[in-house]
Order: structure tokens, then C-alpha cells, then sequence
């Protein structure tokens, strides 16, 4: 592996733990509840059953892809602007397809790291 | 706010504080905005007066909680509903059968209390859910495959107690089938277990499942006999491979042979779950709109023939998973087809690559049948979530009405027929043709699937409800019953398996007044109801 | 002959010229044509949104007021409207409340077709962001910085649904939070 590509390897790597070294406790406590919670529905990975429209888009986020049409990101996580009320609204309330959660499985803590986490800066 | 039966806020207040007395204040529910937690996201009844509500919730850490906690509620007489994860969706969710019970959300017990990949088995408490298990036996690396249900955020014991179901090797996918030891807490707050577990120093609880003399485990399914604490689960070996493979058959009469076969190779143990579906009728998610053909009532053989001819497609499909080291796959691929090419002239084959398990972290995101390959995950709800077919008006959630029928090719295209003449009746498009598949959850009979929406909107829901009620009526008039349903429905689902004028809900009514004098236990669950309700019917 | 409501009719609208770059003739036709009908919605706790809904009110077909809870209001009546007939709403709102309905309403197929952004300073002062259809953009320069803009507003309410085809882009632009120090509130037209 020559210099140059040694350089590369070492700046991508260090991007990728400077990002998560950005993440406050709070924020990256709500990752935790959020990859456990939220993300096999409202994550980025592609894959799956039933083709999502073809897309392979997980449900939430393929469900989001139809309802925003390309005006806003459909994967949660790329959003900047969703709004903490929204967002419990949504998670204590319920929404379509997607059912109330309890506090035995998120907490109102959990929650609100959730939010910090979807709110964190970018 | 609703109140328990037959007793006033003061009582429910004292209760509640000895609830807090156990738990601690943080693991009781009373405020309204709490306690709204605890409502059924699919409820068919949402926003009505019928719709099932808790009064409240008391969330327990263990088992000699539990128990106190069903010491006071018989004390002051207040019905207790279990709940395990409370992600029973279609079924009734969190929410109680009876309006005024306290949930006992039983998810903060939630230890995987052992998995062993030598005896293949775990042990679990309710709270535990198929992902968390799933990522406990991959961290330890144990080689083990579980069975999950659809989604997978469900608990292994919660969905077997309501005798749900999966997707891999048959006697798995019977979910309480392939349970192996209880431990309840009776309504009378004591504490048993069944099996060897019943013998003090046991250490054969999850290798042997019945003890001596009659075994109760039944009991405490899809009932309200007692509240699980702690369950043994069968688990598979994890398989050295997998590989996925295809049998078409030409033409509609084919079916039964079809049939024939894979129940054989089924019931011999040799496949994975069959997987049924018409490539002429146009596949399960691509219906192709068949037209002329239905415009004069249910077509006859010969028509629909004609019509499998004209597609140039097969009429029948079945696809299963063979599991096991390469050398037994390919042998039994060969055998398949040699029986098939024997029993069915135009019998074709297709099969994808054979493929190593377990499947590495990195390549699960991407694969199209995690379930067949005990992988939870969530990929179900693209069949009710907004699509580009329901965009302008996606339902609020489903409520599934699963038909049972026999494992044969007129049980299937009888109860399709029955399921469309009730959707027509009631003023729906029909869910079902003659070129509806079974589903084999359970490896010994077929399912004929439909989901009826529901709502946030009661007069939606009344028109869904009626068409739910219309479809039991109808296949109940066919000898065909549900399997598992929604409170709404469950007093009307019960009431069609009424052999001998109700002998077996009889039966059930005089083990509940014994077990369970106080009626503490989720009254009214699948139609049983403790005796001071049994007249009004809570 | 010209009779009293005549010269009301032709007073007002040249009244309302003076307030937006247009001819009063055009105002004129556009408020005496007949009505699209639309939904009104407004938040009790803010006195231009209140100023706003008594003077909407006569030709809103209904009017909602948020009363604190958005979400009781969508699901009690306003979503299963919209899911048969596509109504238009007008609002004057908190951003916050906007973001919410927005989202609501992409549920429905429906999305924020006008925004007119209100940042009200401690003094009272106020700074307006429009964003719509280039008409509306140039009508509203003459909105004033002082209190009263809501009622203002109401009565364009006309001139804002006969320009539906506005420049869709105008939702989502400014976010849903207010500056610090300042109060955020925002007319809004979804359709």
C-alpha cells in the first residue's frame, strides 16, 4: 500500500471517528435506542422482502419515499428540522401502520435522547 | 378515565397505592396520557364506546412481584391483563379484553435466562423479544436458529401463548408446539411449574415436557388460566446450509397433487415451509386483474383452464427451504424431483444457490427471506403501509382473519370462495379467487389469509368490523373456524366451535370458576368468561 | 346607479389597493367571485392569529381553533374531510404548529402552498418572509411592521386561493423554529 493511499485510509478513518466522536451522551444514547427501536423500520439499509417498491427500502422509509416524493429525505435520520413534539406525538401516538410505543420499551429518557439525537447538529 | 368493574375510584386508588408498594410509583400507569399507551394502535373499535380500555398499568421486574401484584387484584377483585412485549398487532395490541383491567406489562422482565446450543433450547421470560434474543445468540455465538413470527419485535413467549406462528422447518413454526416447560403464576398468586420442572433440582426442565400424569400447559394459551413467568423454547440446530428451491405445476387440477406431495415431504420432515402461489394467477404481491374471468360468478374447471392456458404460466407454484449439510440437501433435491417428474407430468424445477449459515451480519440487511431463515425484522408492515396503491387514504392498521382449512385443494378453493361471496356481500371487492394460495404456518392444515383494514374513523370501522363478522359466519357455515383473532371478535369466533352444543366452552367455563373463583385472570379472553360476567357478558 | 353597497363594495377594495399593488378592480372581481371554499384554522393564544380568524370567518367555511392540541384537532374531524375532498386550509399559526400540519397533511396529498412568515422582536416589531407565487411575493411588500397584519392578511384570503398554483417550493424554507427573542408565526396556505 503506497503513501498516498495509506494517507487516504487514515483521513477516511478519522472522518468516520470524528463523526462519532460529535455525538453528545445524550445524542448517542438516543442512537442506541434508536438502532434498536426505530431503525429496522426507519433506517437507510437497502434489502429486504417485498422490494419496497422496488427500492428495497425498509417499510418506514419506504412508506416515507411515498409520502414525501422526493420533497424531503425519507430516511429519518437525514432529516434536520423534525420537531421534538412531532416526534413523541408520533412515537406515543401512533401513525398509520406504525403503533403506540410504552414507556416499558421507550422511556420518556429514552425519548428525549431520540429526539436529541435526531436533532443532533450537523 | 375507566374504572375496573364494580369499584369506585377510592378502592382503585388504595389498590393502585399497594400496587406502587411493590413496583415503586415509576412502574405504575394511572394518568390518562399513560394509560392511552396502553390502547390497541389496531384497534377496530377506535375512539368508540366498545373500544377495549385499561384502567391502568403496573409493570413488574419479577416473578414474587407478580405474584403480590395478583394477590392484591384478587383482594380487591380488579381484572389483571398480561401482556408480554404488547406487540400483539391485529390481535388487540397492549389493550385489555375487558374495559377497566389493569395491563400487567410484564416487558421489564425481560432476562434470557439461558440458551443452550448443545440440547437446543432457551429459557426466557416474558419481555424478551425475537430480536433480543436473536442478538444474544449471535453474540455468544451459539449455534442455534430460532423461528420468528411476522414482525420479529414480538416475544417468543407471548406469540406462542397466543399460538403464533413462523417460517422455517415445520414442527418449529407451531410456535406453543415447540415450547418445552412452563412456569405460572396462578390466580391465585402461586407459583408452579410443569414438566420435569416440577421435580425440585431438576435439570431436565427444557428436555422433558411432560412429567407424570396430565399436562396443563394447553391451559395457558389463548386463555386466561394463569400468567406465564417463564418459558422453555425448542430451538433448531442451526442448519450447515440452506437452499432455496422451486416445483411448478401446469395446470389448476394439478393442485391437489401437488398438494399431495408436499404434504408428504412435510409431514416426512424432509422441508422447509411450503410456500404456495400462482404464477398464472398472478403471484401474491402482482395480482393480475383476471378480468372477464370472474365477471360471471366463480368460473368452472374448464374456464379456468382456459385461462391458465392463455397466460402460458404455470398454474401452481410451492417453494421451501431445504436445510442441513450440502450432501443431505442435494440428495433430497434430487429425490424431490424424482417424485414430483413421477406423480405430475409437466412438473418443472428451479433452485437458487445453496448458501452457508449462519449468515454473516454484513449480508442479512439484503436478503429477501429473513424470516425462513429465523432472522427477525419488521419487513412485514410494506403490506399495510402507504404504497403507491393505497397513497391517498392508507389504513390505520389490519385486522387478519385467517381462515382454517383442510390441507386439501377444495379446502382452499372452498374457503376462497365462501371469503368472496362475503366480501361481495358486504359491499367489499374480493380479497380471494381461485387462484388464492394456502399459507402452511401450520405444517398440518392451510390457511386462507385475507386483512381487513382498520381505522381511526368509526364508520370505516363498522363497515370493516361487519365484513370481518360476515367472514366468520360464512366460513363457520363451510365447518371452517379462525385461529386466532382480535377481542373484538373473539366471543364470535369461539361460539362457531360449538360441537355438542357448546360442550368445549362449557368445559373451559367450569375450569375457570375452579382456577380462577375471583375472575381476575382477562376476563372475557377468547370467550371466557369468569362466572359473575358470564350472563352479561362483562 | 350606484347605491350605497356599491360604493362599500368599490370603497373597500380600493381601501385594500393601498395595501397591495394591484388595481382595485382586480381586488374587486377577486373577492366577489365566487368563493373557493376553504378551512380557516387559527391559535386562541395569539392576537393577530385571533385578529386573523374574526375577520376570515365570513368566508372560510369552517374556522378550527388549535386550542393546544394539533393533533386532536386533525384526527377529530380535519383529516377525514381532506381525505374526501381536498379542501384547501388557511392558517395563521406558530411555525411549530405549521410544521406539524404540514406533515399531517402530506398524509393526505396535500402541502403547504403558500408561507408568509411573521418574526415579531420584543418592541413589537415585525419582520415579514414572504414566499409564494411571485404576484403574492410582490402584493405583500406594503404589509407593514406592526401589529394587525392577521386581519390584514384575512382579507386576501381571496386573492391567496385564486392563486393556488403557487410556486410549491414555498413550503418547508425557514424551518420551524423562531430566532431567539423573537416570536415566529406564520400564514400559511395548504392545498
Amino acid at each position: 500500500m503506497n503513501k498516498l493511499s495509506i494517507l487516504c485510509l487514515f483521513l477516511v478513518s478519522s472522518i468516520g471517528v470524528a463523526e462519532a466522536q460529535e455525538l453528545s451522551p445524550a445524542e448517542a444514547s438516543g442512537k442506541v435506542v434508536f438502532d434498536k427501536w426505530c431503525e429496522p423500520c426507519h433506517g437507510r439499509v437497502a434489502g429486504g422482502v417485498f422490494g419496497g417498491l422496488g427500492t428495497n427500502a425498509l417499510p418506514g422509509t419506504s412508506a416515507l419515499m411515498v409520502k414525501y416524493k422526493g420533497d424531503l429525505p425519507p430516511v429519518l435520520e437525514d432529516r434536520i428540522d423534525l420537531q421534538p413534539i412531532y416526534i413523541s406525538t408520533v412515537v406515543r401516538g401512533g401513525l398509520y401502520g406504525m403503533p403506540i410505543s410504552r414507556k416499558t420499551e421507550i422511556s420518556d429518557a429514552d425519548l428525549q435522547n431520540i429526539i436529541a439525537y435526531l436533532n443532533r447538529p450537523r | 378515565m375507566a374504572l375496573p368493574p364494580n369499584t369506585s375510584q377510592a378502592e382503585f386508588n388504595r389498590a393502585l397505592a399497594e400496587f406502587e408498594s411493590v413496583v415503586g410509583a415509576d412502574w405504575v400507569f394511572s394518568s390518562d396520557a399513560d394509560v392511552a399507551l396502553y390502547r390497541d394502535s389496531y384497534s377496530p373499535l377506535w375512539g368508540e364506546e366498545e373500544e377495549r380500555i385499561a384502567s391502568a398499568a403496573v409493570a413488574p421486574d419479577s416473578v414474587e412481584e407478580v405474584q403480590e401484584i395478583v394477590r392484591i387484584a384478587n383482594r380487591y377483585k380488579i381484572p389483571l391483563y398480561p401482556i408480554s412485549t404488547g406487540r400483539n398487532l391485529t390481535y388487540g395490541g397492549a389493550a385489555p379484553t375487558l374495559t377497566g383491567s389493569v395491563v400487567l406489562d410484564l416487558k421489564r422482565m425481560n432476562r434470557i435466562i439461558e440458551v443452550d446450543d448443545k440440547r437446543n433450547y432457551a429459557l426466557v421470560e416474558p419481555g424478551v423479544s425475537y430480536f433480543d434474543l436473536f442478538k444474544y445468540i449471535r453474540e455468544h455465538d451459539l449455534q442455534v436458529m430460532l423461528d420468528v413470527p411476522d414482525p420479529g419485535w414480538g416475544s417468543p413467549m407471548g406469540n406462542s401463548l397466543d399460538h403464533g406462528v413462523g417460517y422455517t422447518f415445520g414442527p418449529y413454526r407451531d410456535h406453543f408446539g415447540s415450547h418445552i416447560g412452563l412456569e405460572i403464576v396462578s390466580a391465585e398468586g402461586e407459583l408452579i411449574r410443569t414438566g420435569a420442572g416440577a421435580i425440585p433440582g431438576s435439570d431436565a426442565w427444557q428436555d422433558f415436557h411432560y412429567g407424570a400424569g396430565p399436562s396443563i400447559d394447553g391451559l395457558f394459551a389463548q386463555s386466561n388460566f394463569g400468567i406465564v413467568t417463564k418459558m422453555g423454547v425448542k430451538l433448531m440446530p442451526m442448519p450447515e446450509a440452506f437452499k432455496n428451491v422451486t416445483v411448478t405445476v401446469p395446470r389448476y387440477q394439478d393442485l391437489q397433487s401437488l398438494i399431495d406431495e408436499v404434504n408428504y415431504l412435510e409431514d416426512s420432515y424432509l422441508i422447509g415451509m411450503p410456500f404456495y402461489n400462482s404464477p398464472a394467477g398472478g403471484g401474491l404481491f402482482d395480482p393480475t386483474p383476471l378480468g372477464e374471468l370472474m365477471q360471471n360468478g366463480w368460473p368452472n374447471p374448464e374456464q379456468l383452464e382456459a385461462f391458465v392456458t392463455a397466460q402460458n404460466k404455470p398454474a401452481w407454484s410451492v417453494s421451501f427451504h431445504l436445510y442441513g449439510p450440502q450432501e443431505i440437501i442435494q440428495g433430497t433435491w434430487t429425490a424431490i424431483q424424482r417424485r414430483f417428474s413421477d406423480k405430475i407430468a409437466g412438473a418443472a424445477f428451479e433452485e437458487e444457490d445453496l448458501h452457508n449459515l449462519p449468515i454473516p451480519d454484513d449480508d442479512i440487511p439484503a436478503l429477501p427471506d429473513k424470516a425462513f431463515l429465523g432472522i427477525p425484522n419488521l419487513e412485514i408492515f410494506h403490506i399495510v403501509n402507504r404504497n403507491p396503491m393505497n397513497d391517498n387514504d392508507p389504513p390505520d392498521g389490519h385486522a387478519d382473519m385467517f381462515t382454517m382449512a383442510p390441507r386439501t385443494a377444495e379446502g382452499v378453493h372452498t374457503a376462497a370462495r365462501v371469503l368472496a361471496e362475503a366480501y361481495q356481500e358486504m359491499g367489499f371487492p374480493p380479497a380471494t379467487s381461485p387462484f388464492s394460495t394456502p399459507i402452511t404456518f401450520y405444517a398440518r392444515a392451510f390457511v386462507v389469509a385475507v386483512l381487513i383494514p382498520t381505522w381511526r374513523d368509526s364508520a370505516k370501522n363498522a363497515a370493516s368490523r361487519a365484513l370481518y363478522e360476515r367472514c366468520l359466519d360464512k366460513i363457520a357455515e363451510i365447518g371452517m373456524g379462525t385461529y386466532r383473532t382480535n377481542p373484538a371478535f373473539q366471543e364470535l369466533a369461539v361460539s362457531k366451535y360449538s360441537f355438542n352444543e357448546g360442550a368445549l366452552l362449557k368445559y373451559q367455563e367450569k375450569l375457570k370458576d375452579a382456577i380462577d373463583p375471583n375472575g381476575i385472570i382477562s376476563p372475557g379472553r377468547y370467550g371466557i368468561w369468569p362466572a359473575n360476567m358470564r350472563n352479561n357478558r362483562g | 346607479m350606484i347605491n350605497r353597497r356599491t360604493t362599500l363594495k368599490l370603497g373597500g377594495a380600493g381601501a385594500l389597493a393601498s395595501l397591495v399593488n394591484l388595481p382595485a378592480h382586480t381586488l374587486a372581481a377577486t373577492n366577489t367571485s365566487s368563493a373557493t371554499p376553504f378551512h380557516a384554522i387559527y391559535d386562541s393564544v395569539y392576537s393577530e392569529s385571533v385578529g386573523f380568524a374574526n375577520t376570515i370567518q365570513s368566508s372560510a367555511s369552517s374556522i378550527m381553533d388549535i386550542e393546544g392540541d394539533l393533533s386532536k384537532l386533525w384526527y377529530g374531524q380535519l383529516r377525514n374531510q381532506l381525505i374526501t375532498s381536498c379542501t384547501p386550509l388557511m392558517g395563521l399559526t406558530t411555525r411549530l404548529d405549521l410544521f406539524c400540519l404540514e406533515e399531517l397533511a402530506r398524509d393526505v396529498g396535500m402541502k403547504v402552498s403558500l408561507r408568509i412568515d411573521h418574526l415579531i422582536d420584543q418592541l413589537g416589531k415585525v419582520e415579514h418572509q414572504i414566499n409564494g407565487s411571485p404576484m403574492i411575493n410582490s402584493s405583500l411588500v406594503k404589509l407593514g411592521h406592526k401589529s394587525g397584519f392577521g386581519s390584514k392578511l384575512a382579507e386576501l384570503s381571496g386573492l391567496f386561493l385564486n392563486d393556488l398554483t403557487a410556486d410549491l417550493s414555498a413550503q418547508k424554507l425557514t424551518g420551524p423554529n423562531a430566532p431567539a427573542n423573537k416570536t415566529a408565526l406564520v400564514t400559511w396556505m395548504i392545498s
